[in-house]
């Protein structure tokens, strides 16, 4: 029987130009369950608008934050932000750097997910500081107040590690979509976006010489990307570390974070993929191949989070130290065992699902799964600030943390903000990587086997006449 | 931008180490003659007598025996990911795991200097309080136990992947009387080579993926024992991530150094290709960055946090005579690796890559030292370095076994994989059923 070559990651892509077809067809306009998304984003927003606005008028008060638990739902909710905002560029940059070709159909859009959560995240610290207004004291900016601000904090390194992070994702972004944008800008009928798309799309051409050009920055944004994986959830880790809170001050505090991060990326990566496939009808795009390679990536990442789970709480006993173990026993016995048992549920238990072949082939559990490790990690955040600053050392200045409807809203808002964000750039901006996913797919030729001419790693040369082994081998000739 | 191409040479000659030669065995005897009688006269008083053998045999073992655990993990992580580049260097990362059964038999011996090595938890000040709290956990009784178990299972699991990922291989191939009693015990009940290429792939996932968690758990918790608990007093969350990590950095630096010392003698340069050394000097160049970034975590979370408790391991280290050699360990690990290999040239040739290979294992060599010796020396007054002869004498030794376990394995088993083998590989295309040529429109 005749067969045809295909791409293992996407068998049922023909060829080229339905690659073309399909990412152009997710800018035509939507359907009615893609509008009722976004209203119900732009109302989230409105929300956090609200209670920001009361906020500010009548200050931080409005916040559940006081003594000892100075931070709160707004540190937690920036952290989970910006750890959603890894696993974008964990697959675009390390996977590209690895050569793991299924990450071709997935990656622009996780790298879409990971800029529009870092923007979210950002947002967290200025609302923390209670006077926006004056967000630009926390960067070195030379002023007549002769006021620097301090370089020792881990906070500053903050703002420098967040604001990389931010800038190079972006550029990153925004290079990898040039070739796609001049895609979307041939194929464009509607006038205005003609000439947005010719803007953003800088005289692209596609020439030799543009590839040539594009193939080298991308590797070297790639290659810069990288390291930033795992600075900045580093540095945000060490706003923990680097004090003497128990339950903050652990060394692993670093890769630990940076694990989490990924493991709550990947799941947000699962969980709009999942609605995103469904929706634009990608299926022959989000094959099980990328549902499996996603999954896996999820229980690792998930069992090195309970990897420093159980080494934070061996550690605790080990440590022999009465406030050490205090603060760990308080978290899954205390008044936050609740919390405490969520985060070690949904994200170190739940997840080992995966190991399960018929799991890892199901959408609707995986979603679910994704789900959980959403919420998981948001409580891993919250179990790591709040408890530990509310049952720290004396007893005497034991206290809880009481959520407000101020940081409710706020919270909820980041999540509106953010889907906002991500319906704004599926609409508008070319979801698919056209150029990319081409390059798995077989080249399109006259004819079929013309690729056998293509060279080969080869080793030809006659390796003498004796016979082959029964695995193969070429037979154990005279030693050169 | 979608990989290597995935073509697979299909034309494989059978081929081992050639018989060790006799220089070669010589220099193993002598190397090991200077071993023993390094430790002899290191025993015999000549240099601290008891006290500094053990703690000389010490960081040897937990050196040695780490380079070939992580070369075994470094074949399992190629394995799991995939790594169709490394296809004709796997085999010299898997040969390390001919030393670990003599590693198994030597860590006895490191038991007998235990008196030496942990005095500090043995006997503990009266009223010392933490002690007394983690006694449950710090007892010789319960840390033999464990730690032995801990060993039986990892080394069980890497020989076991070691004989599945040769059983395929091996079949009817036997030449010597050597080859030919291990090759029946590795392919007893041979089910066909297609099928049994297949089923060694799958079955090789899954003790893989045993083997990668074992490696992290156990050999983690031997880290706690073996360096950790030598300071009873300090704890760190990352110290155990680093103790494996070490282990890994380190047997992939020794699989480099292997691959350009014996590819030639085995006739396998040809299989060998820049590229792929251009790959592995990527891999050892990121493990030299990520050495120094969980290091750095350590660190700066430590110094940050200022609580005696805790700085006293840096302390102990920093103080001279240690720290140069801390000074030294970090440039041959981190500093040198990052600025020779940062660039394509030297990673693609293959003398400058062994080079930068030797500098990061006597830079991991170095750090055992460091992790495991300054804890039995009260900072500040050491006098003199306790790193000379006995430690060297007694490296040459270990080194000397080492290598005769892994000369056993090149010339028994054959160093690239055979044809059945690669065939069970993946190649990222698939043929299905359709009409004629491609469906292009």
């Amino acid at each position: 029987m005749a067969t045809v070559t295909r791409s293992v990651f996407h068998p049922e892509v023909t060829g080229y130009e339905e690659v073309n077809i399909t990412s152009n067809r997710m800018l035509t306009p939507p359907g009615k369950g893609y509008l009722a998304l976004l209203a119900m984003s732009v109302t989230l927003v409105g929300m956090m608008v609200i209670a920001e606005l009361h906020n500010i008028w009548y200050g931080l008060g409005m916040s559940g934050l006081t003594n000892p638990v100075g931070w709160g739902v707004y540190i937690t909710t920036f952290v989970f932000w910006v750890g959603i905002g890894h696993a974008g560029t964990l697959i675009s940059a390390i996977l590209y750097l690895f050569r793991a070709a299924w990450r071709q159909s997935v990656y622009r859009f996780a790298e879409a997910m990971t800029v529009f959560a870092v923007l979210t995240a950002a947002l967290f610290p200025i609302i923390h500081i209670g006077r926006p207004w004056f967000f630009y004291w926390l960067l070195p900016l030379p002023s007549q107040r002769q006021l620097w601000p301090n370089f020792r904090s881990p906070l500053l390194w903050d703002v420098f590690a967040v604001t990389t992070y931010l800038t190079v994702s972006s550029v990153f972004f925004f290079i990898g979509l040039i070739p796609d944008i001049a895609a979307a800008r041939d194929s464009a009928t509607n006038p205005t976006r003609k000439k947005v798309y010719t803007l953003l799309a800088m005289g692209w051409r596609g020439t030799d010489r543009e590839w040539r050009h594009f193939t080298r920055a991308y590797l070297f944004l790639a290659a810069l990307a990288t390291p930033l994986v795992l600075s900045v959830h580093s540095v945000v880790s060490w706003d923990f570390a680097v004090s003497i809170v128990p339950g903050w001050h652990t060394t692993i505090f670093a890769p630990y974070f940076v694990a989490g991060a990924i493991l709550s990326g990947v799941a947000m990566v699962i969980t709009l993929m999942v609605p995103v496939g469904r929706i634009f009808r990608l299926e022959k795009f989000f094959t099980p191949v990328h549902y499996d390679r996603l999954s896996k990536l999820l229980l690792l990442t998930s069992c090195i989070v309970g990897y420093a789970y159980a080494m934070e709480y061996f550690m605790a006993y080990y440590s022999g130290e009465l406030f050490e173990r205090d603060v760990f026993y308080d978290r899954v016995t205390g008044d936050y065992w609740w919390a405490g048992w969520s985060m070690i549920t949904f994200n170190a238990i739940i997840p080992q699902l995966i190991w399960m072949k018929k799991i890892r082939a199901s959408q609707n559990s995986l979603f679910l799964i994704s789900i959980f490790v959403n919420i998981g990690m948001w409580w891993e955040r919250f179990v790591i600030i709040v408890p530990s600053l509310a049952h720290s050392y004396e007893p005497w200045k034991f206290m809880n943390y009481h959520l407000t409807w101020v940081e409710a809203f706020i919270l909820l808002g980041s999540f509106g903000w953010f889907f906002m964000w991500f319906l704004l750039f599926l609409r508008y901006l070319p979801g698919l990587s056209i150029a990319e996913i081409k390059e798995v797919l077989p080249p399109p030729m006259r004819h079929p086997h013309a690729g056998d001419h293509l060279p080969q790693v080869n080793h030809t040369e006659e390796l003498g006449n004796a016979t082959p082994l029964p695995t193969g081998y070429m037979g154990l000739e005279e030693r050169r | 931008m979608a990989g290597h191409s995935s073509s697979m040479p299909t034309r494989i000659p059978f081929r081992t180490l050639p018989k060790a030669s006799g220089a070669l065995l010589a220099g193993i005897a002598v190397a090991l003659l200077l071993g023993l009688a390094a430790a002899a006269m290191t025993l015999l008083g000549g240099e601290g007598g008891a006290a500094r053998f053990a703690q000389a045999f010490h960081f040897n073992w937990i050196f040695w025996s780490g380079t070939s655990m992580g070369m075994v993990m470094l074949t399992v992580a190629l394995h799991l990911t995939n790594a169709r580049w490394s296809w004709s260097l796997r085999r010299f990362a898997l040969a390390g795991v001919a030393f670990l059964p003599v590693s198994f038999v030597l860590f006895a011996v490191d038991w007998l200097g235990a008196e030496h090595l942990y005095h500090h938890w043995l006997h503990p000040a009266p009223g010392d309080h933490v002690l007394e709290a983690k006694s449950g956990y710090l007892n010789l009784p319960f840390m033999i136990a464990r730690d032995y178990v801990g060993l039986a299972i990892l080394y069980g699991l890497a020989i076991w992947f070691a004989m599945l990922a040769l059983r395929p291989d091996v079949y009817g191939a036997a030449q010597t009387d050597g080859q030919r009693r291990w090759y029946d015990r590795i392919t007893r009940n041979f089910r066909g080579v297609p099928e049994e290429a297949v089923r060694s792939r799958e079955l090789m996932t899954r003790v893989a993926v045993f083997l990668a968690f074992g490696y992290a758990i156990l050999w983690g918790m031997l880290g706690i024992d073996l360096g950790m608990s030598m300071l009873p007093h300090w704890f760190s969350t990352m110290f155990p991530v680093i103790f494996f990590i070490d282990g890994f950095h380190a047997g992939m630096a020794m699989t480099a150094l292997m691959v350009v010392v014996f590819r030639k003698r085995i006739g396998v340069d040809e299989f060998i290709t820049r590229n792929q050394f251009h790959d592995l000097g990527k891999l050892i160049f990121a493990f030299a960055v990520f050495w120094m970034y969980i290091n750095w975590s350590q660190y700066v979370v430590i110094w940050y946090g200022g609580l005696p408790h805790e700085q006293e391991w840096f302390v102990q280290r920093f103080h001279e005579p240690f720290g140069t050699l801390v000074r030294i360990a970090v440039g041959c690990i981190f500093v040198a690796p990052f600025l020779g290999l940062l660039t394509r040239p030297p990673k693609k040739t293959p003398a400058v890559l062994a080079t930068f290979a030797v500098v990061i294992l006597v830079g991991h060599w170095l750090e055992r030292f460091l992790l495991t010796v300054p804890s039995l020396y009260e900072s500040g007054h050491v006098e003199h370095l306790p790193l000379g002869l006995p430690e060297i004498g007694i490296a040459l030794g270990f080194g000397a076994l080492w290598l005769f376990c892994y000369t056993w394995f090149l010339s028994t088993f054959p160093v690239l994989p055979s044809p059945a083998t690669l065939a069970a590989v993946d190649t990222g295309f698939m043929e299905i059923p359709g009409e004629g040529h491609a469906a292009h429109a």
